[in-house]
């Protein structure tokens, strides 16, 4: 009897030595991981170039490609002012100048066209800020007008200012010659 | 009652970082590009000295392979969540749609002190549907140890990302897998 429980403890330890051998062999495992790819906006820099006569915008960098030629900006007709000017001067001549130094920063994400097994539904492109842009562009006034407007502008200040001392010193010399009559 | 030690045998994959510390959520981050009409190529690296691939074989069975796949299959994308290219696309060189490549030849092995990496052999490929759904990134032969394990770190990535796409963070979820051969 002691035989046996003798041979039935060593073939128990012999299956607890032997069953983690078997049952905790793993042969497969995985781990995930993820890839990031980040994909910056184009940014655009327009600048415009005024020569007086001309207006060129440059759009930097290349990729951005090239915009459609401007249509001429409609510009309402300056009203002359009311009052003439008290010296009617030469035709001011504007100077050359250039203009805007400032460029502006544009952002365009381009369309999603691309062919191939990701068909995509939407398109980024946008085009309201290059839209926008270009109406800003196309709304700087030409730097011949604007320095036009303002010499006529100090013209019909200096103009004001004139018949203003006129006035006083008329009133002036009414008062004055009033008390030396009533003196009198 | 006699206790005997319950010994894992066991093949493993896993992320860990300096440490060897196995890292929760690993991630690799592709050189950012700038949207363009061009087609591009973002590069970057899988396995650095945070985040090695460390394979672990103490069966009994010295040959293995690990193995990456997207977790979401061939039909898995590049995605932002509204827009998206493809990683197994070979068309034009992958500019049609994109595709992803891996190179090992600046990969290195380390392997674990007292072990050698006799038998082991790093690899790459390119994702390209449908004929090259998963790429093997390294093998042991019979001749290889086991009771060891080896980090593997600077494989080369690279995506080739199709012209005109919208800008975003992208993402693509990978599953690396080792087996038993």
């Amino acid at each position: 009897m002691a035989a046996f429980w003798r041979i039935q403890r060593v073939v128990l330890s012999v299956g607890l030595a032997v069953f983690p051998l078997f049952v905790f062999v793993d042969s497969a495992s995985a781990v995930p991981g993820k890839l990031q790819q980040q994909i910056l906006p184009l940014e655009c820099i327009f600048q415009v170039v005024n020569d007086g006569s001309n207006t060129i915008i440059y759009v930097t960098p290349e990729e951005c490609g090239v915009i459609p030629e401007p249509e001429e900006p409609v510009i309402p007709p300056t009203q002359p002012p009311s009052t003439p000017p008290l010296i009617p001067d030469t035709p001011i001549q504007p100077a050359p100048s250039i203009s805007p130094a400032l460029p502006i920063v544009g952002t365009v994400s381009p369309p999603s066209a691309g062919p191939g097994p990701s068909e995509e539904t939407d398109t980024e492109t946008d085009l309201s800020v290059l839209a926008a842009d270009q109406a800003r562009l196309l709304a700087f006034r030409p730097a011949a007008e604007a320095l036009t407007l303002q010499e006529a502008t100090i013209q019909r200040d200096q103009t004001i200012a004139m018949i203003s001392l006129v006035g006083i010193i008329v009133v002036i010399g009414a008062v004055v010659l009033v008390v030396l009559i009533s003196a009198i | 009652m006699v206790a005997f030690p319950a010994i894992p045998r066991e093949l493993t994959v896993s992320i860990v970082n300096a440490s060897g510390v196995p890292v929760a959520s690993p991630s690799t981050a592709m050189t950012p590009i700038v949207s363009s009409y061009d087609c591009q190529t973002s590069t970057g690296t899988l396995g650095t000295s945070s985040q090695r691939l460390r394979i672990k074989n103490t069966t009994f069975n010295a040959s293995w392979s690990v193995s990456i796949a997207a977790t979401d299959g061939a039909g898995a994308t590049w995605t932002n969540g509204s827009s998206s290219y493809a990683y197994n696309d070979a068309a034009s060189g992958g500019c049609t749609g994109g595709q992803f490549t891996i190179n090992s030849a600046s990969a290195s092995i380390a392997p674990q002190s007292g072990c050698t990496t006799t038998g082991i052999s790093l690899s790459g490929g390119a994702f390209s549907t449908p004929s090259q759904n998963v790429i093997t990134l390294a093998s042991a032969s019979g001749s290889a140890q086991t009771d060891c394990y080896w980090d593997v770190t600077n494989y080369g990535l690279s995506q080739a990302i199709p012209a005109e796409r919208s800008a975003g963070t992208y993402s693509l979820n990978l599953t690396i897998t080792a087996v038993a051969t």
